[in-house]
């Protein structure tokens, strides 16, 4: 078979059952793979209202047609799940080489089930797997673990997915890596993997990806690697990563400081990549077969955490531990606390954001010492910080309720409704360190409607208003509108939201990295069709691209109206609508002054969806034609449900 | 080919996000068909140049001025 | 005869990003993967560290020398060893006498398969082409030495203005 290894396996931790399923040729061609497969299990086989802990419930690693190929960056892994953390759907994207390792075992994916009686890891050695003992590894630190099993199966070549001691403490946005420092971050799929007892999954593979057309494969990777030689994307992120971001974002007034209070802060640049480049930096590297190597590696060099190492971070992974929390004068107090969320396995975008909320309770004096065990919660102290972050990985002390997430935390710690205002959250999940008021309204747009949870810059990854200003020309090749390339307008959003959202998603079923196609626009949708053809030797068009994308979006949107989320949960955080960026010192920040004007852009993008905008659900119309009329016949008693007068009344943060 | 008056691309022009209502209009006129309609969502911009461009709707230096202008030349083209 | 050019490693900037491996593989054998490629990569997660494994281009080539049947020799004006897969017997001799580890066993065939620099492709061998960070470069060794030299002595130019602007 050509692309895809053909099968997927399925492993029952209650039962040790191991089972290889072949995936039909249907089958892969209507959800291609990598999210597609994830999406379509989860819908279809874990009940909408199943716990996320539930032992039945399944946790979904997918790889997809390109993973392990020559196309550019062909490494990542879709991890996906009921999210423990917004109680809907969930899902993560993490990068490194596992992925490709488990393609050359010869799966397209995995899926656990059940739990195991005692702490396990799995061990995938071509066709031959096994469930081996893992509580001598339990409790350890990835970067600990992942040589000791290294050593135990005695090839340090293996690639490994892991989670931390967060996950097994179930933190509710625990995080799982694969080769130690690559994380799939959001949504808490390192709580639902801990929670089956799964320590790692160990992986070898020997196979090959067979390719249909190889001179036409060749053709297509040679010309698109030959473009990212000069691609001024590539050249930013491979010089000083994805922190290449920071100064940009103090410019244009997304820099998240004090939860979001402010946009900007004079000391930005400490954080930067430039920065970072300069002091700390001690490898660029880069996931498997990528042309660009944006990936860091980082050693503090002086000050009291001199020594320190760590894979990372990224611009995400630096800013909601530092900035958002009021942390910029050290930036070792920064990369430190980056390590931490690695060491304990946890999304620092979610640890960030939990205690930056609480922050803002202490600021506004909705909770004291009292409540937070004589931590003095001010912004930008950095002490407290770093005792929250090993507080919440070990599910201790107060930390140990911010580990429930800010929504839970705080209905647990009995605040006021107004508490809930400063968890900077949709659905009950946080936002990444982009200030819709700044970057941009297409970003913002997209964190009200995204299907993981919103507050997502990922389901998007609007970046036509980023760096499309980059290319001159590709908004007006796709919107109709060059003037969209600004993220401060309403010009061309609703489509490009529409757009963008669809791209991703079908570039998620190919698991090749967004940064290729999102960020940087060297790989554009056609020449994707045409890698994905000579690779599989089927006939793809652009269309029929973009609708497997259309597909998936609305079968996670639908997974979310089964449990009574729509058009009324489509908000962003109300800081973003009724607060006006203010200033902070920087005086050529350039959004002074703004909100975002999401209902500008809501009911249009409804529209280019095809949803009722009453309910937010899809159309009937809309799910016959994505070819998913199981999902229409699930829906249809659910529409008049959704607008009934106690439905209404049932405000949700998370469900 | 004119297929609107000024005043309606005007208004067209004045919309911040304007491909749905384009295509709308384009497809209650039987311009263009739900196909294309699905098509230009689905691809893009170029993608309704193309088909306009096809139809004869607009010749080549149209077409042209089209993807380097977007709607703004577009309208003004099929407009009169 | 003019110098060859030859593949130098230089692991300090490798990002293990395995870009080489890939379109190693598919350029020679029309599938990708790790097993068919002729260049690999080490790597330590844990620390970061990649270390690039390619054929060296040894003048006196411990491959040729062990080499029973003549399959792995010289070839003069490619300035590197190749194997006749025709009378290679696949007795793993060569692999074991390369100091690097740079030749391996084709999982089809069960013989020796090694780096031939890309023979025929226009731009030079794939993984320098693709190279990110220039981890894998294509070029006459003296070349490369000097660019060696000069990096040491920009490094001391780039110190002493520190200490003027200081």
């Amino acid at each position: 078979m050509y692309g895809w290894a053909g099968q997927r396996l399925r492993v029952d931790l209650t039962t040790g059952e191991i089972t290889k399923e072949p995936l039909s040729y249907e089958y892969r061609r209507k959800w291609i793979g990598g999210r597609g497969f994830n999406s379509e299990v989860m819908y279809n086989e874990v009940p909408a209202n199943m716990d996320a802990f539930d032992p039945r419930a399944r946790v979904c690693f997918g790889t997809g047609p390109m993973s392990g190929t020559a196309a550019p960056s062909t490494g990542r892994v879709t991890v996906t799940c009921k999210s423990p953390l917004t109680g809907g759907f969930g899902d993560s994207n993490m990068g490194g080489h596992w992925g490709a390792e488990v393609k050359y075992a010869g799966y397209d994916q995995i899926i656990i089930q059940g739990r195991a009686k005692h702490p396990v890891y799995l061990w995938i050695d071509d066709d031959k797997v096994e469930i081996r003992d893992a509580r001598h590894l339990w409790g350890k630190f990835p970067r600990d673990a992942d040589p000791m099993i290294k050593q135990e199966l005695g090839d340090e070549d293996i690639h490994i997915m892991m989670i931390g001691p967060a996950g097994e403490n179930m933190v509710r946005f625990a995080c799982a890596f694969n080769d130690v420092w690559r994380a799939a971050g959001r949504t808490g799929t390192g709580a639902v993997i801990g929670s089956k007892n799964l320590k790692a999954i160990a992986t070898r593979g020997s196979g090959t990806v067979k390719i249909a057309d190889p001179k036409k494969m060749m053709d297509v990777c040679n010309r698109l690697r030959q473009a990212f030689k000069t691609d001024p994307m590539k050249i930013g992120l491979n010089m000083f990563g994805s922190l290449c971001l920071i100064n940009v974002a103090n410019r244009d007034g997304w820099f998240p400081w004090n939860n979001f209070q402010f946009g900007s802060h004079p000391l930005a640049n400490n954080v930067s990549g430039e920065s970072h480049a300069e002091t700390v930096l001690k490898h660029r590297e880069g996931c498997f077969a990528c042309p660009i190597a944006c990936g860091r590696f980082t050693e503090i060099r002086d000050g009291k955490y001199a020594g320190e190492t760590f894979g990372g971070p990224e611009y995400e992974h630096a800013v909601p531990t530092g900035p958002r929390c009021g942390i910029i004068e050290d930036p070792n107090d920064v990369w430190h606390n980056c390590r931490l969320t690695n060491d304990y396995g946890l999304d620092a975008i979610e640890c960030g954001g939990v205690i930056s909320s609480a922050m803002e309770w202490f600021q506004r004096g909705l909770i004291t010492t009292k409540d937070t065990g004589g931590l003095e919660l001010t912004f930008g102290n950095a002490d407290a910080t770093e005792k929250l972050i090993h507080q919440i990985g070990q599910r201790k002390g107060f930390g140990g309720i911010l580990a429930e997430g800010a929504d839970r935390a705080a209905d647990k710690l009995g605040l006021p409704k107004e508490a809930h205002y400063y968890t900077i959250t949709t659905r009950g999940m946080t936002l990444p360190g982009d200030d819709p008021r700044g970057l941009g309204f297409g970003y913002g747009l997209s964190f009200a409607v995204g299907t993981r949870g919103g507050c997502d810059h990922l389901r998007s990854l609007c970046c036509l208003e980023l760096s499309g200003a980059l290319y001159p020309g590709l908004n007006t090749k796709l919107l109709g509108d060059e003037s969209a390339n600004k993220p401060v307008t309403t010009n061309g959003k609703s489509y490009m939201v529409y757009y963008e959202e669809n791209q991703k998603a079908t570039t998620d079923c190919l698991n090749v990295c967004c940064f290729t196609t999102h960020w940087s626009y060297a790989v554009l949708t056609p020449d994707q069709v045409e890698y994905l053809n000579a690779a599989t030797g089927l006939d793809f068009t652009e269309e029929e691209f973009q609708e497997v994308g259309e597909r998936v979006v609305n079968l996670e949107r639908a997974y979310w109206n089964k449990l009574m989320s729509g058009a009324r949960e489509d908000r962003v955080p109300e800081r973003f609508l009724k607060e006006p960026m203010p200033e902070n010192g920087v005086d050529y920040q350039t959004n002074i002054g703004a909100t975002l004007p999401l209902n500008e852009m809501l009911p249009q993008y409804y529209k280019y969806r095809d949803w009722d905008s009453k309910t937010g659900f899809p159309t009937e119309r809309k799910l016959k034609q994505l070819g998913l009329e199981n999902v229409a016949k699930d829906l249809a008693p659910l529409r008049s449900k959704y607008l009934s007068e106690a439905e209404k009344k049932n405000v949700k943060y998370y469900v | 080919m004119a297929i609107m008056n000024k005043g309606q691309a005007k208004k067209l022009i004045e919309q911040p996000d304007k491909m749905l209502d384009v295509l709308n209009y384009l497809v209650e006129k039987k311009i263009i068909s739900d196909d294309e309609q699905r098509a230009t969502l689905l691809k893009g911009f170029s993608k309704l140049v193309e088909v306009l461009q096809e139809k004869k709707v607009i010749n080549a230096k149209a077409a042209k001025a089209a993807m380097q202008g977007g709607f703004a030349s577009l309208l003004e083209t099929i407009s009169a | 005869m003019s110098e060859q050019k030859k593949l130098i490693y230089n692991n300090e900037i490798c990002t293990g990003c395995r870009s080489c491996i890939v379109g190693c593989s598919l350029y020679h054998d029309g599938e990708c993967g790790k097993v068919v490629s002729r260049v690999a990569i080490v790597r330590n997660e844990q620390h970061g560290e990649s270390f690039v494994v390619g054929c060296d281009g040894c003048t006196d080539a411990p491959c040729a020398a062990v080499c029973p049947t003549g399959a792995c020799a010289m070839d003069p004006v490619a300035g590197i060893t190749k194997v006749d897969a025709n009378k290679c017997i696949g007795c793993k001799e060569c692999a074991n006498a390369c100091p690097f580890g740079a030749i391996n066993m084709h999982y089809k065939t069960g013989k020796a398969f090694k780096c031939d620099l890309c023979e025929g492709r226009d731009e030079g061998p794939v993984c320098a082409d693709w190279c990110v960070s220039g981890a894998i470069s294509y070029e006459t060794p003296t070349i490369a030495m000097k660019a060696k030299r000069r990096e040491k002595l920009n490094e001391r130019l780039k110190a002493a203005k520190v200490g003027e602007e200081g």
